[in-house]
């Protein structure tokens, strides 16, 4: 209780002492949209019973207004040393694919992973600086949690059962990051006012091809769009 | 009771217990270097490209240290001769002479890896340096060995030649036999990992 | 030697000792131990098996909080189930314990030939042990890539594998050390008279093992050398180019090959399945020809018959690779060298059963185990000629048939033979026999459960259930007829557990009881009976070294007063 208390106070402290601001916008896709794939789950018959209508791969969302889902927006070299959330981020493996499909979370919060199918999971995360992990998950472990230690660009984190299923990490030291929602928007709390580098990365254009923008927060608010753009072909 | 045919020889083997004993202990040591030569030809027969030995490797040294082994067998065998003549102050040039051969091998062989790895080159970087430094590393720690047990029996296992002489000859004998494989090793690593 | 009447404490008495009796027994209580250990392992894994995904119960909590056995941890106890039943419980048993204790005495010498060798391979296997189970403690826990450690598998697993590899290398030292004793000793030290036709089938067996040990065991530690420096230093000996390992192209060298691991290692451990099965033969020959009171027949065919299997047994290896894509010129070779193996095993087993013949045969405990070794090891020999032939081997390689093939030879084989050596031996070695009830009570209990734990699994495997599945096959169409078997087994594994209890008790018990020192209360032949006290004298064994004047089987001589002629009676 004390802890929590305390904790409450800090936070109001590091937010109450600067003037901080939040960042909103919305990221966007220019272009003809390729065509989501369907994911075959006949080997396991759980997961294709958990679908009425065939799942499809969740590698590049976006809607008809070319708005673009599960894109980490973040910013980049940012020093920060408040508190870590004590709250979970949830993973959960559920109708056979990971939900959220891409995550950040911040090194040292625990990360709750959830099974809520009826067959077995093989969670196998392949980050490089922080340790790799992979563990079975049979039906009846219906949660574990881990942690990172690191913060880290985005890694794959895949079940070894079900090789189509695939999901996102990145590892931040600081909470200013977010992932666009199905209607492309985000938005990041809470920035003492200056200056930064934002970076945008979405699952094809891979970490080579992330974009990226100054944003200035200034006086409690900014706004900051980015535009994925169709490769030209080579 | 003392077990029999510790030194005297068992007459209808011909043979006493430890020189039976270093025998059996050589096949299985056969069988090991055995193992890696079938696996030194087994992956260089399943590549295309196998690097020659002399791209990597400095024949001049190793033909140096080949002299030094062979004359060290040499030396084995006349400091085990002197013995059987009585002769413990020659035992101890020729003994001598071994264990000097034997670290002059190892100061090559230092030099030899610390130019394969200032050039970078590691057991990680192809499969021929891998077996290579695998190969010739057991080698060593068969050197190695040797020289333990040579300076042991020229320094203080030396008083036994006093109290039974025959015994301390059975066993300068029997680790004659061991230099002399592990020379023999040497012999086989020599021209398959720097010539061929 | 100890002849210069140092005083003898506790600890050079017992535990630092150099007389082959004490490390004999030291081997024993190990490898018991292990056996037990191995068996526990085991107990826990068919309780995933009946019971997929269900908590453990009573040692739950050592699995975690969630008391659940998962997949990979399931993986760690199968892999460390097949290396401690073997490297650290059958074969230190076999070979460590009973070669180690009875071949000076069979043989009539007072020692080893090698006391200090002796003891150091002892310690070498001791902290071999100790070191393979440092594993459950290391990140990742123990070596999961299965016993035979399969590469690229096992180059990429958890850090488990390099302290299996680390204890196996001690392992192969400590055999290494035993091979030399026990040859060394059987070709010198045998006393006067004892020529090699006198020897008693055991020391046979026990010397053609050590031959076995000694050579195969090598190419091994080639093996392990070469899979540490793939972990270590990053060699791809066994690593081909251009690997996918969790979706990754490995960025090491390449070049290697898995296979030359499989070769390597199944040079090793073909002649391995001979380690395990020849000190059982031997065993068995002396409790059968005791206990019919008559010769066994066919002593120099087994001996030829065993010698010949020895040699054989390097040329067959690779009909465990049938499936790794070789030749029809390759297959067919070791399909031919496969099914001429068969034929000294059959040999062997046919002179064991023709000795049966006529004679008046005493059912006691150490019979019975050796009555019921045969057709069990019969079993599992038969069941082997379809995995010997390539085009068998397709469907059954790697389901539960092999499983139930290759445990028929060693569980209700191998361990009831030296089961039936503890009951034969006990009174030699502590001078108090063991109770007759209870070993009767363990050894119809045992043979009971050890049907039902291993004859399901041919059912299975005809079926195509594979034997890796951690659930026990409920994922797959295929097995959903024969997935009930899994609770038989399982139950009758640990009812199978439970019957062991009987021969604990029995022990315990019977250390308790006073020594009556009987000489020899089977009326048997050999030196080991006849010229020792029980137990054997500390020092040197005998009171006057024994000279052998005829065969090791001179039961029932005609015109004999009894049935029973020692070795040692000129005439």
């Amino acid at each position: 209780m004390n802890k929590l208390l305390s904790s409450i106070t800090l936070s109001f402290i590091v937010t109450g002492g600067l003037i901080a601001g939040e960042i909103t916008g919305v990221v966007k896709y220019i272009g003809k949209p390729p065509k989501a794939k369907r994911l075959r789950m006949d080997a396991d018959p759980v997961c294709a019973a958990s679908h009425q209508e065939a799942a499809k791969a969740e590698t590049f969302i976006v809607d008809a207004k070319g708005n673009l889902a599960n894109v980490i927006v973040y910013l980049k070299g940012v020093k920060y040393s408040g508190n870590t959330p004590t709250q979970p981020v949830e993973l959960d493996q559920a109708g056979c694919v990971y939900s959220p499909h891409v995550m950040g979370v911040m090194a040292g919060q625990p990360v709750k992973i959830l099974n809520s199918d009826a067959t077995m999971h093989n969670i196998h995360g392949l980050p490089k600086i922080n340790r790799e992990f992979n563990f079975g998950m049979p039906k009846t472990l219906k949660e574990k949690t881990i942690t990172f230690d690191k913060s880290e660009d985005v890694f794959v984190v895949k079940c070894d059962v079900h090789p189509w299923m695939k999901s996102f990490t990145q590892v931040f030291d600081h909470p200013y990051f977010a992932v666009t929602g199905t209607d492309g928007k985000f938005s990041i709390p809470n920035v003492p006012d200056g200056t930064y580098e934002a970076i945008a990365w979405q699952e094809r254009f891979g970490s080579k091809r992330t974009l990226s923008q100054q944003v200035t927060v200034k006086g409690g608010s900014a706004t900051l769009n980015f535009n994925f753009e169709r490769p030209k072909k080579k | 009771m003392e077990i029999p045919y510790g030194v005297k020889e068992r007459p209808d083997t011909g043979l006493n217990n430890a020189k039976l004993g270093i025998w059996l202990f050589l096949a299985s040591e056969v069988m090991l270097f055995g193992g890696l030569f079938s696996a030194y030809i087994f992956l260089r027969t399943g590549v295309d490209d196998w690097p020659m030995g002399s791209k990597y490797l400095d024949v001049k040294m190793a033909t140096l240290n080949t002299l030094f082994l062979i004359t060290s067998s040499v030396t084995m065998v006349m400091s085990w001769a002197s013995l059987k003549l009585n002769d413990f102050k020659k035992f101890k040039l020729y003994a001598g002479s071994t264990l000097l051969l034997a670290c002059g091998f190892l100061v090559i062989k230092y030099f030899e890896y610390s130019s394969k790895f200032s050039y970078s080159y590691y057991p990680s970087t192809d499969n021929f340096l891998g077996i290579y430094f695998t190969m010739t590393g057991l080698h060593v720690i068969h050197v190695i060995g040797g020289i333990a047990v040579i300076a042991f029996l020229l320094f203080p296992g030396a008083k036994m030649w006093e109290t039974d002489p025959e015994r301390f000859t059975s066993r300068i004998e029997v680790t004659g036999l061991y230099w002399h494989f592990v020379d023999l090793v040497w012999i086989f690593l020599f021209p398959v990992l720097y010539l061929l | 030697m100890s002849d210069n009447h140092t005083k003898e404490t506790f600890f050079t008495k017992y535990i630092w000792s150099i007389d082959h009796k004490v490390i004999g027994i030291q081997y024993g209580i190990t490898a018991l131990l292990w056996l037990l250990v191995g068996f526990g392992l085991m107990m826990v894994m068919r309780y995933q098996l009946a019971y997929p995904d269900t908590q453990i119960p009573f040692i739950g909590w050592i699995f975690g909080e969630d008391k659940l056995l998962l997949p990979e941890k399931y993986n760690s106890l199968g892999a460390m189930h097949g290396t401690i039943m073997i490297f650290l419980g059958v074969v230190p048993l076999a070979f460590g314990a009973f070669g180690n204790y009875l071949v000076p005495l069979q043989i009539g010498a007072i020692d080893m030939a090698f006391p200090r060798l002796n003891a150091a391979s002892y310690w070498t296997y001791f902290l071999g042990s100790i070191i393979m189970v440092v594993g459950f403690f290391v990140p990742g826990g123990a070596a999961n890539s299965g016993w035979t450690s399969y590469p690229p598998l096992a180059d990429v697993a958890t850090a488990g594998q390099t302290v299996w590899l680390l204890g196996m290398v001690m392992l192969i030292t400590s055999s290494l050390l035993g091979s030399v004793n026990i040859m060394v000793t059987v070709i010198q030290l045998r006393a006067e008279g004892m020529t090699w036709f006198r020897l008693p089938i055991f020391v046979w067996t026990q010397f053609i093992t050590a031959f076995l040990l000694l050579l195969a065991f090598p190419p091994l530690e080639a093996a392990g050398i070469l899979q540490l420096m793939d972990r270590l230093a990053g060699t791809s000996f066994f690593l081909p180019t251009g690997l996918v390992v969790s979706g990754e192209v490995l960025t090491n060298a390449g070049g290697g090959s898995p296979l030359l691991w499989q070769h390597l290692f199944w040079f090793l451990a073909h002649p391995e399945v001979y380690v395990l099965i020849l000190p059982a033969f031997g065993i068995i020959s002396e409790i059968i020809a005791n206990n019919t009171r008559k010769p066994l027949s066919g002593y120099k065919s087994l001996v030829y018959a065993m010698t010949f299997l020895g040699f054989m047994s390097f040329v067959v290896w690779a009909h465990h690779m049938y499936l790794t894509g070789m030749g029809t010129t390759m297959g067919a070779f070791f399909q031919t060298t496969t099914m001429i193996i068969s034929i000294p095993s059959v040999v062997i087993l046919t002179a064991l059963l023709l000795s049966l013949w006529g004679g008046s045969i005493r059912f006691n405990t150490p019979m019975l185990f050796a009555l019921a070794f045969l057709p069990m090891f019969g079993i599992g020999g038969l069941t082997g000629l379809p995995l010997g032939l390539a085009a068998a081997d397709i469907h059954l390689h790697d389901t539960y048939y092999v499983i139930g093939h290759f445990h028929y030879v060693v569980a209700p084989g191998t361990l009831f033979a030296l089961f039936a050596g503890v009951y034969f031996w006990f009174p030699k070695v502590t001078g108090k026999s063991l109770n007759e009830s209870l070993g009767k009570l363990h050894f119809y209990f045992s043979f009971i459960f050890m049907n039902g734990v291993f004859m399901p699994m041919f059912i299975q495997g005809l079926a195509g259930v594979s034997r890796r599945l951690a659930d026990g096959g409920q994922a797959y169409a295929h097995a959903a007829d024969v997935i009930y078997l899994n609770e038989i087994m399982s139950w009758s594994a640990w009812l199978l557990g439970m019957a062991q209890l009987f021969f604990i008790a029995n022990v315990v018990l019977t250390l308790f009881k006073a020594r009556t020192g009987e000489i020899n209360p089977w009326n048997a032949t050999t030196i080991d009976w006849t010229e020792t006290t029980s137990p054997p004298l500390g020092h040197g064994n005998f009171e006057k070294i024994p000279v052998v004047y005829r065969g090791p089987y001179e039961y029932s001589v005609p015109g004999s007063k009894i049935d029973f002629t020692p070795q040692t009676e000129k005439g």
